[in-house]
């Protein structure tokens, strides 16, 4: 953080937080990005009849626009 | 209870816990962004020269300061932590923290769209006198504005004979007296003037990462909390008890409000969903939610002491239940007389 990490007495530790923080943060916009991924609904017939969102699951679908663009900040972050 | 009852259990647990988690993620991280801008570009100064030296009227628009800096309750906490850290009064940030995630403009549509066309609502056959859009956003705006200019003013007293030992170190701000501002203005002109745009953007960042990380893992908590108490909570249940007594009523919403845990952007549209159930018992509900709930309880510790936080939550539940009842006995006697005043003309359709 901008006014704290001189706090850190320790570079090592400082730098392990942040590692920690970065990979927390990326696999939580990673899996957020997934669940938005449109996948394929395929037919009897084997042919794709739409498509659909694992996100819908848990999330209402006008919060799916939110959560990719939280997603994208995150990335962003990281 | 056999196993499938029991896996249905743990599935309904993951499913709630994931759908707050997922819910609340967004705008926090954009309260992490807006905080990470707010510490990088907004000066020290510029917030004590811009609020009123009358402390009462710096609460006043602490309180809407939320039309500025819309944002929900999740992602207040940041951003206000930044703004305590800058130096922006306590009470003041209380105002905020409690008034901004409904007295903005996202919410206030919300709400207003959840209950237009609920002033048509019938009940067995007739009409069951409900508030529509305006009434309620109007209700809405104007108990949470009481509650959070209320509770301003009791912390303000609190801040006055404890001072900054309500806050955590993180949410201190760095230094008091004038001179010391200066030096610290000084030194961030200095810093940030040698700056280019990357280091500035990596700075931006990194607070925002920090903030994200920190609050986050309280929400995990508050959320893993949440999902636990809806599990044994079924809506049938709720339906049911609302409609013995409007005391009930109320208090079985405000601590509906509290364990649900929902977003303040989307809860009017699950407060509209209670029909029949007596309006100002959906005020309670829709002011309640946002300025308290297990996830906020979590976050609160992250920038509070527990001095402080139990100030807060004593005084919001009791003016939110005072404030229903007052609601409740004036829309009952005087509502139908001056919102309804051609019932019969009115065509009864049902939601």
């Amino acid at each position: 953080m901008a006014n704290e990490h001189h706090h850190h007495d320790n570079a090592t530790e400082y730098y392990i937080e942040q590692l920690i923080g970065i990979g927390i943060s990326l696999s939580i916009a990673y899996v957020c990005i997934m669940l938005w991924w449109p996948f394929p609904i395929y037919g009897g017939d084997g042919q794709i009849i739409s498509y659909g969102r694992k996100l819908s699951i848990i999330l209402h679908p006008k919060f799916h626009f939110w959560g990719l663009t939280g997603s994208i900040i995150l990335l962003g972050f990281v | 209870m056999d196993s499938s009852q029991a896996l249905d259990k743990i599935k309904d647990f993951i499913l709630i816990f994931t759908s707050i988690f997922y819910e609340a993620l967004p705008f926090i991280v954009i309260g992490s962004l807006l905080a990470g801008l707010l510490e990088e570009l907004l000066p020290q100064k510029l917030i004590a020269r811009l609020l009123p030296r009358n402390r009462f009227f710096a609460i006043l628009i602490g309180g809407l300061l939320g039309l500025i800096f819309p944002m929900c309750e999740c992602g207040i906490i940041p951003v206000m932590r930044r703004l305590l850290r800058k130096g922006l009064p306590l009470s003041c940030c209380i105002a905020y923290l409690l008034a901004g995630p409904i007295i903005n403009p996202l919410v206030l549509l919300s709400t207003y769209v959840a209950f237009d066309g609920m002033e048509n609502a019938t009940e067995n056959g007739t009409l069951a006198f409900q508030m529509g859009g305006l009434a309620m956003v109007l209700t809405r705006t104007g108990m949470a504005y009481l509650v959070a200019v209320g509770t301003s003013l009791i912390v303000d007293r609190l801040y006055q004979k404890y001072g900054d030992d309500l806050l955590l170190p993180l949410a201190k701000p760095p230094a008091k007296s004038k001179l010391s501002l200066d030096v610290v203005e000084g030194e961030e002109a200095d810093n940030k003037g040698s700056m280019n745009w990357f280091a500035r953007a990596s700075r931006i960042s990194e607070t925002a990462l920090h903030d994200f990380i920190d609050i986050t893992v309280f929400l995990t908590i508050g959320a893993l909390l949440a999902a636990f108490t809806r599990i044994w909570l079924t809506h049938d249940a709720i339906s049911e008890l609302s409609r013995s007594h409007i005391i009930l009523a109320v208090l079985l919403m405000m601590a509906l409000a509290v364990v649900l845990c929902l977003c303040s952007e989307a809860d009017a549209f699950v407060a509209a969903s209670f029909v029949t159930l007596r309006p100002a018992a959906k005020a309670g509900f829709l002011v309640l939610g946002p300025m308290l709930d297990l996830k906020l309880y979590m976050m609160y510790t992250r920038v509070f002491k527990p001095r402080l936080i139990w100030t807060i939550i004593i005084s919001v539940v009791i003016q939110v239940f005072v404030y229903t009842m007052l609601l409740h006995g004036l829309w009952e006697n005087l509502g139908p007389k001056f919102f309804f005043p051609k019932t019969d003309s009115i065509t009864s359709t049902s939601r």
